[in-house]
């Protein structure tokens, strides 16, 4: 790996969750703990987990959002973190969001993704359903990595809402732009269409990587482990 | 500057700033005009500057400061800053951004009562031009003063807080500043209450940036040392609001 690439490093003994209020009776909620340490390279990772194991806030530690309870998580490239609930106003085109956030190139990158994906740029953001709320999200973070330099997204269930032909649509834009990028998505185990490069899941209160044989997982396999 | 950007095509695109825009520029012509002026007509140009100012303070604390509230609250609970935190924006430069972008938009009606103010009043007198345009310059400077932090205030409590409360507060302290401490200080006058000298003492006197009667009464401007000491305390006032407001600023709730 070059100094370029991009990557995330996960130390063995890292403890993500909360400190709590209580510092003397429960001074921290621990969500998840690994065990040996965990690169993700570049490629494709996919996050899972069932709810409130620990998925988003293992996107925030990484970010740099939370803190980590123990450990210190290594980054190489510019990080974005893109939440699920990420919103913008209501009354703002998606061309207008495009057109604050982006300079030429990446505003012409967005522009195209968003007719590729039949994201309608001209309609407030208010008015669009929530899968075409996604779908800006989705383009912000990827018009953001036709920046030159390493590249480190982390994407927290960018699939909600999305229709199969969309994600399938944004399925093969990852794969035509694949260099020099880290995605970890964090997704449900119901999405057996994604392909990935390896998968990381909390179970127990374990943080473990997956490896991915032919660059798809064993759903079934995964989705029984999870349980 | 993205969230400077976004946030002023967010504010631009909710066209609020245009009733605003729109009063300032109609109503110190036309409410003069409803008065009995016809009786003095020397007072209509001193009316006219007395009520573009009266409106820029409207507009700062019924918009200005509404924006900022509502925007704070807006972009910490929609993600936004949180997004732009993982992009190596920090906090000052977050809430410099949401500073800027809503004072880009206030900058034009505080121009248009300047403009208003200094030059469809001016005295015909050239010594009391000259002094009614160094007045208004020395009002300029003041207001900024005043507003510039409340408006950091008012954005750092919404991004930790709720835009209402926020907003609530920073109008609160405004109305305080300009108003209610002169009630406090007409009641201090028969009074030693210990505990009201003490409040009146450590009380934000936005009201010394308030130089509409001067204007209005043609008193000339403020003399260079009691300026400089007025200065001297609403920026001492300015650094500490600031200071604070960055304490309070959030990315996240």
């Amino acid at each position: 790996m070059s100094n370029s690439d991009p990557s995330i490093l996960l130390p063995e003994g890292l403890r993500i969750g909360y400190k709590t209020r209580y510092p003397r009776t429960t001074p921290e909620i621990v969500l998840a703990t690994t065990e040996s340490p965990i690169q993700l390279g570049n490629g494709r990772h996919l996050l899972l987990a069932r709810n409130g194991r620990g998925k988003t806030t293992l996107l925030k530690t990484i970010a740099g959002i939370i803190p980590s309870l123990n450990g210190k998580i290594r980054c190489e490239g510019l990080v974005q973190f893109v939440d699920e609930d990420l919103r913008f106003d209501a009354e703002l085109k998606p061309r207008q969001i495009f057109s604050a956030l982006f300079k030429n190139g990446q505003r012409s990158f967005a522009m195209e993704m968003a007719e590729r994906i039949e994201l309608d740029a001209e309609k407030p953001y208010g008015k669009l359903s929530k899968g075409n709320r996604q779908k800006v999200g989705l383009i912000v973070a990827e018009a953001r990595t036709r920046h030159n330099g390493p590249q480190v997204l982390l994407l927290d269930e960018p699939f909600s809402g999305l229709d199969f032909a969309a994600r399938d649509k944004v399925d093969q834009i990852w794969s035509e732009h694949a260099e020099g990028i880290v995605r970890l998505v964090c997704v449900h185990p119901d999405e057996p269409t994604l392909k990935a490069d390896s998968a990381v899941t909390i179970r127990e209160g374990r943080l473990e990587q997956i490896e991915v044989r032919n660059g798809t997982l064993d759903w079934l396999e995964t989705r029984l482990s999870l349980n | 500057m993205e969230l400077y950007k976004l946030t002023l095509a967010s504010i631009l695109s909710r066209k609020t700033f245009a009733i605003f825009a729109f009063l300032i520029l109609a109503l110190p012509f036309a409410l003069p005009l409803m008065t009995p002026w016809e009786s003095k007509p020397s007072l209509l140009e001193p009316a006219r500057a007395q009520m573009a100012w009266m409106l820029l303070w409207t507009s700062a604390i019924g918009w200005l400061l509404f924006q900022g509230a509502t925007i704070g609250d807006r972009w910490a609970s929609h993600g936004i800053l949180e997004y732009f935190k993982t992009l190596g924006v920090s906090r000052w430069r977050q809430m410099g951004q949401l500073w800027l972008s809503c004072f880009t938009v206030f900058a034009g009606m505080m121009v248009l009562t300047f403009l208003i103010s200094t030059f469809t009043a001016m005295p015909g007198d050239p010594l009391e031009a000259h002094h009614w345009v160094v007045t208004n310059l020395q009002y300029t400077l003041l207001f900024l003063l005043v507003v510039a932090p409340l408006l950091a205030l008012a954005i750092a409590l919404g991004t930790r807080f709720n835009g209402a409360a926020a907003y609530a507060v920073t109008i609160g302290l405004a109305l305080y500043g300009l108003f209610g401490i002169s009630y406090l200080e007409v009641f201090l006058a028969d009074n030693d209450n210990v505990v009201l000298n003490v409040l009146y003492l450590v009380s934000p006197h936005y009201h010394l940036s308030d130089l509409t009667s001067r204007l209005v009464f043609k008193l000339g401007a403020i003399e260079a040392a009691e300026l400089g000491r007025i200065v001297a305390y609403l920026g001492g006032l300015a650094l500490l609001t600031v200071g604070l407001s960055y304490q309070f600023f959030r990315e996240g709730k």
